[in-house]
């Protein structure tokens, strides 16, 4: 499913959080969205998964009810005495019926084993530590088997292993699902390592996309985080950043 | 309160802040009507106030009963999405709910039900506030189980409360809305004490 964004723009009240923004995404592909913070990033995925107003267009170029979109906001909290189980489930909520069909516990028992995190099932998420809640939502997402994915800071209450299985496993599942996913991450080195391109958002604007290799330049780091990097090659092909110092405003 | 609520976003703490300011609206009018009525119609109008299960009869409850053989099948084709409601706005309108139009769909129904059952025996309190809490920590959040079940333990408080009014004092009646009071505001205040604790 390819997702085609033009001249898309997110306002609140008189504040323009998102101008302009204008890309593609293709079936089977990562995009990441990196930005400093208040940068547009969430407002930007958030108009995406339909849940924000927003100008411009959003085209996704198939029917996106069927599978749905998989959306994960970024506020992890939960207060809901709900079980990991039942969490997951509800991501099932398009198919759920009062009696719940085998396929759906199926889907949601498949997800939870997907991520390593079967053994959380009986626990109430509310004794979740943020990080095994993340796992929790992310799983509430795959149980859906959506056509797209888009993930808000997916890994931020991760430790590393966790970060590097899960962005492994929403690769492997792009690849060999055909999905389109766009995730907004804060972790340059994971995105340049994980995702197909790159977006770069600075104030609300789209400050450049391409290859980790062409977005991730020591001047684009400078123009949208204020800081001064140095770019090393990694052992696998991917740029590492090395951020040295904030630069003064 | 809907109407605000749409224009503000009908978070809880709109809607609870808004209940507060309907509340004093009505306890105005009601005191307005105090000031106006009869003798006679000021005795039925305290009688109401303290809440009284003694002058109900199988036609008042046929009709609390048809309303809620009515909302019951509404508000239980809603139970999923209102479990998904309890994750946050956020993540339910994820999930793909119309978050304002299925809390819209539950406010009715649950003024309805309410409603009607005030009509008949006045303000007996803290029945709904307590039973679902009572039902939340039996039952957990899935609302398929927790909507039956807070109607249930209303149901068995009531009852309680009803037998206890009429043997507390031997020879008279206690209005039960003391009672519910009585019993309810301490088990209220644990659970809020209980929750506040929890990690």
């Amino acid at each position: 499913m390819r997702l085609s964004v033009q001249g898309l723009g997110v306002r609140y009240g008189s504040r323009q959080a998102v101008r302009d923004v204008a890309f593609t995404v293709q079936a089977g592909e990562v995009l990441a969205i990196l930005g400093a913070n208040g940068s547009g990033k969430s407002s930007l995925l958030r108009a995406l998964a339909g849940v924000q107003c927003h100008s411009g267009s959003v085209t996704w170029s198939e029917q996106t009810a069927a599978g749905g979109l998989g959306y994960m906001p970024q506020d992890t909290s939960a207060r809901a005495a709900l079980t990991a189980f039942e969490v997951v489930l509800l991501g099932r909520l398009r198919s759920l019926t009062f009696k719940v069909d085998a396929a759906d516990l199926a889907a949601a028992r498949d997800a939870l084993v997907e991520l390593g995190i079967s053994h959380l099932a009986e626990r109430p998420v509310t004794e979740l530590s943020g990080g095994q809640r993340q796992l929790v939502f992310l799983a509430q997402v795959l149980s859906a088997s959506p056509t797209a994915l888009l993930l808000d800071e997916p890994t931020s209450a991760l430790d590393v292993a966790h970060q590097l299985r899960v962005l492994t496993l929403l690769r492997a599942a792009t690849r060999r699902r055909g999905l389109t996913t766009v995730a907004v991450l804060h972790d340059l080195n994971a995105a340049a390592r994980f995702a197909d391109r790159i977006a770069l958002m600075h104030e609300g604007r789209l400050a450049g996309i391409g290859t980790p290799a062409e977005a991730l330049t020591i001047d684009a780091l400078r123009h949208c985080y204020g800081v001064e990097a140095a770019i090393l090659d990694g052992p696998d092909g991917a740029p590492v950043i090395l951020p040295l110092r904030a630069v003064e405003a | 309160m809907a109407g605000a609520a749409r224009l503000r976003g009908a978070t809880p703490g709109f809607l609870v802040l808004a209940g507060i300011v309907c509340l004093f609206l009505f306890q105005s009018l009601l005191s307005l009507l105090q000031f106006l009525a009869s003798p006679e119609a000021l005795q039925q109008i305290v009688f109401w106030l303290f809440g009284s299960l003694m002058r109900a009869n199988l036609g008042q409850a046929g009709i609390v009963g048809l309303i809620l053989l009515l909302a019951a099948p509404l508000l239980l084709r809603d139970a999923w999405r209102l479990t998904a409601l309890r994750l946050g706005d956020d993540r339910a309108r994820a999930l793909g709910v119309q978050v304002d139009a299925l809390r819209l769909r539950a406010f009715v129904l649950v003024s309805l039900l309410t409603g009607v059952a005030v009509a008949f025996v006045g303000t007996i309190g803290f029945v709904g506030l307590v039973a679902p809490h009572i039902a939340r920590i039996l039952v957990g959040e899935d609302q398929r189980h927790l909507l039956p079940s807070s109607a249930v333990y209303g149901a068995l408080l009531l009852s309680t409360a009803s037998v206890a009014s009429k043997t507390i004092m031997p020879g008279a009646v206690f209005p039960i809305g003391i009672i519910t009071s009585l019993v309810g505001v301490p088990v209220l205040a644990w659970l809020v004490l209980r929750s506040r604790a929890a990690p």
